[in-house]
């Protein structure tokens, strides 16, 4: 307990040399185009009992909260289908093995030319990012459960459901949740990406739009808020993985 | 936790340390190797005080696995000895073969700690600590892993090596069969204080032979008497 | 025979999925003005590839990002070793490390823009920030996790700090740094095509926003599978040298 004081407050004490850094290169003038972060305090002070803001934030969480939730659902029947089935495997392990290298940010002029510059590219390009960690890791979780326990189901007599039931959802829900941790926070990058580049809305737009009426400290103010809701997003996902039950959880796919 | 400890061993004596878990066996040897420092006081070899790990002495870690070099093949991991002592680079590949061939594992220059068996590795871990002929070889349950034919065929290579190079070894165990099968003598610690309770020489002659020396009622007379003296503690 | 099987398996489903998108586009049951036919996009891909600006581009792209994940390497891995080596370093740094690297840094190329202007520093700059952090953590990571009895191994052998760095430490630390390297690619590759999309300066980026822009919609398509081809071979990259070093023993 102890030493967790001492490792939040040592850790607070080099975030504050950070800021004091920063306050101390903007005084100086060194670096243009840096506002103080007093400046940027006060900027997010004003933006944070502003609307704009909250539904910005409410507009970039949902979608990536969709496209998560999407990119879950896609992940875990996929990657079940192949880690379960050889055959599948074999079929679709080409096609995934090609489409998992694009760049994700690559689809976004794609999904504009078709699906225009609404909040459905968004969603698109977000759920085309977040898929591959969930299926990756939930194909090898399967397939290593198919393998390790074949006698086992075999003695066992177990019926495709019971196998299903009582193997490969308990087994594989480490390797989905870990899947998830990642895609989620690649979803959250893609959606400000678009954001910042096509869509005109969410926080994405906000900073972007703050940069281009050179309204420094409220871009500055718009960045920080950002990078808070990835630590935000990143946590409330670890205590998640935490509050699973211990289980030996299978290794999961390391790419 | 360890007190006022001392006993003596001779130059080229194989002794080996016993006592029940917890005791400071583990702690005597890191003291030693200078891997610890005492909270109070000062370690003496020869009289001269232990400050940081000293030159001329080889150390064998139990956990083999952990202990090499898991990106270097067999023959640089030995080499690691010898780069480390200082040995110019042309006189080393002749002393990593020499000592590769006395612990038995010719033809494994290539391969990778990891593509070797437990026995192998530790046999490894023992040419490391050997190459550069140190005068001091400290040894930490190393076999204390591994199954007991593995454990049978080490022990009698180890006795084989310091035959030849004649190091005095410290080997800490806590089998007592082991402890008297390899050792010239055999030092029983307590804990709390840790302490020497008993030295007990070894009279079985050499070379000792797994089958045999283990049958002699010396050995069986030895063991019984190690045995009461820890249960007494 | 098993290996055709295997071979016809792999490219089943890839030819039916081409060959319906062609049919889909050919018989108009989708607008070939956005969704153009397979055959249309290779034509558009070959004639690109003919005049000598796809490969430029995708030379510019492949550059930079490599350029940028070897400056962050550079960067991350003596940094990350420093503070990993000393548990005071760790916590102080920890919080702060945590939040760059769980914030989606494409947001930073904004200001980037207005701090190092829109010339082809800002790219690299940009991806520098971005796959710093990642490292960083690996190599902080890596070096915590060194095995204590490899420590001991370094001391019993007298080894001074230089020489335990080099010869323990850092190969030691070495496959949490490699998995750090590995995920930073990846961003790399990302925050190249993002800057360059943001600032049309050079590069796939600005190549595939222009062609959208004319509504060229074949030649997007084009450029997208090249940024696909580009990632894989980045990966594959990585692959073999990550076999090479025989990081898999270490593992």
């Amino acid at each position: 307990m102890r030493s967790r004081v001492r490792a939040v407050v040592l850790g607070l004490g080099g975030v504050a040399v950070l800021v004091l850094g920063w306050a101390l290169a903007a005084a100086s003038g060194s670096v243009a185009g840096v506002p103080a972060p007093a400046d940027v305090a006060t900027a997010l002070g004003g933006e944070l009992t502003s609307d704009r803001l909250w539904s910005a934030t409410a507009h970039t969480l949902l979608i990536t909260l969709v496209a998560t939730a999407i990119a879950a659902v896609l992940g875990v029947v996929i990657g079940a289908v192949v880690g379960m089935s050889p055959t599948m495997g074999r079929l679709l392990g080409s096609s995934i093995n090609s489409l998992r290298f694009i760049p994700p940010v690559a689809l976004i002029p794609v999904v504009l030319l078709v699906m225009g510059f609404g909040a459905g590219s968004e969603v698109t390009v977000a759920v085309f990012a977040a898929v591959w960690p969930v299926l990756l890791n939930v194909a090898a979780a399967s397939e290593s459960l198919r393998t390790r326990y074949d006698d086992l189901t075999r003695i066992a007599r177990l019926s495709p459901l019971a196998r299903l039931t009582k193997i490969f959802v308990p087994g594989a829900i480490p390797a989905t949740v870990v899947g998830l941790r990642v895609g989620a926070a690649l979803a959250l990058i893609l959606v400000i990406a678009v954001e910042m580049l096509a869509v005109p809305a969410g926080l994405g737009h906000e900073v972007r739009f703050a940069g281009d009426a050179l309204q420094l400290p409220s871009m500055y103010a718009y960045i920080v808020w950002i990078g808070l809701l990835g630590v935000v997003v990143n946590t409330l996902i670890n205590l998640a993985q935490r509050a699973l039950p211990q289980r030996g959880a299978l290794p999961a796919a390391s790419r | 936790m360890i007190e006022d400890l001392s006993f003596s061993v001779r130059p080229g004596e194989f002794v080996c340390v016993v006592g029940p878990s917890g005791c400071g066996k583990t702690t005597l040897l890191r003291l030693l190797a200078g891997l610890l420092r005492p909270d109070a006081g000062e370690i003496r070899v020869d009289g001269t005080v232990v400050n940081g790990p000293p030159e001329d002495l080889g150390f064998v870690f139990q956990d083999h696995a952990r202990a090499l070099l898991p990106w270097r093949t067999a023959a640089k991991n030995v080499e690691f000895g010898l780069e480390a002592a200082g040995v110019p680079r042309r006189l080393r590949g002749p002393m990593v073969q020499d000592v590769l061939r006395r612990v038995h594992l010719p033809d494994v220059e290539r391969l990778y700690p990891g593509q070797m068996s437990g026995g192998m590795q530790q046999r490894l871990q023992i040419a490391r600590a050997l190459v550069a002929r140190p005068s001091i070889l400290l040894m930490d349950e190393p076999f204390a892993a591994l199954d007991a034919l593995t454990r049978f065929a080490l022990e009698d290579g180890l006795l084989e090596v310091w035959h030849e190079l004649a190091p005095t070894v410290l080997f800490v165990t806590h089998d007592l069969d082991e402890a008297i099968y390899l050792a010239d003598r055999v030092v029983v610690l307590r804990r709390n204080p840790a302490n020497v309770v008993r030295e007990v020489p070894v009279a079985l002659e050499r070379p000792r032979d797994q089958g045999r020396s283990r049958a002699q009622d010396e050995f069986v007379r030895l063991r019984f008497e190690l045995f009461e003296t820890i249960r007494s503690l | 025979m098993t290996r055709v099987l295997r071979i016809g398996q792999a490219l089943a489903v890839p030819l039916a999925l081409l060959g319906l998108w062609e049919l889909a586009a050919q018989a108009g049951w989708v607008n070939p003005v956005f969704v153009p036919a397979p055959s249309r996009i290779a034509e558009a891909g070959y004639d690109m590839l003919q005049d000598g600006g796809l490969l430029e581009a995708t030379g510019e792209t492949t550059v930079r990002a490599l350029l940028g994940l070897l400056l962050a390497i550079v960067v991350a891995v003596p940094v990350g070793m420093l503070i990993g080596a000393s548990r005071i370093a760790d916590e102080v740094t920890r919080p702060s490390l945590e939040f760059f690297r769980a914030m989606p840094t494409v947001t930073v190329i904004p200001a980037l823009m207005i701090l190092v202007g829109i010339g082809h520093t800002l790219a690299l700059v940009a991806i520098m920030f971005a796959a710093v952090w990642p490292i960083l953590l690996g190599a902080v990571h890596g070096v915590r996790g060194i095995e204590r009895t490899l420590v001991d191994v370094a001391r019993v052998h007298r080894l001074g700090p230089v020489a335990a760095t080099l010869k323990v430490r850092l190969p030691a630390a070495l496959p949490g740094i490699v998995t750090g390297v590995r995920i930073s690619l990846a961003i790399a590759l990302v925050v190249a095509l993002v800057a360059e999309m943001m600032t049309g300066n050079g590069g796939l980026g600005s190549l595939v926003i222009e062609a959208r822009s004319r509504y060229r919609s074949a030649d997007v398509f084009g450029i997208v599978v090249v940024m696909g081809v580009v990632g894989l071979l980045l990966n594959s990259g990585m692959v073999w040298l990550e076999k090479r070093a025989g990081l898999a023993r270490i593992g």
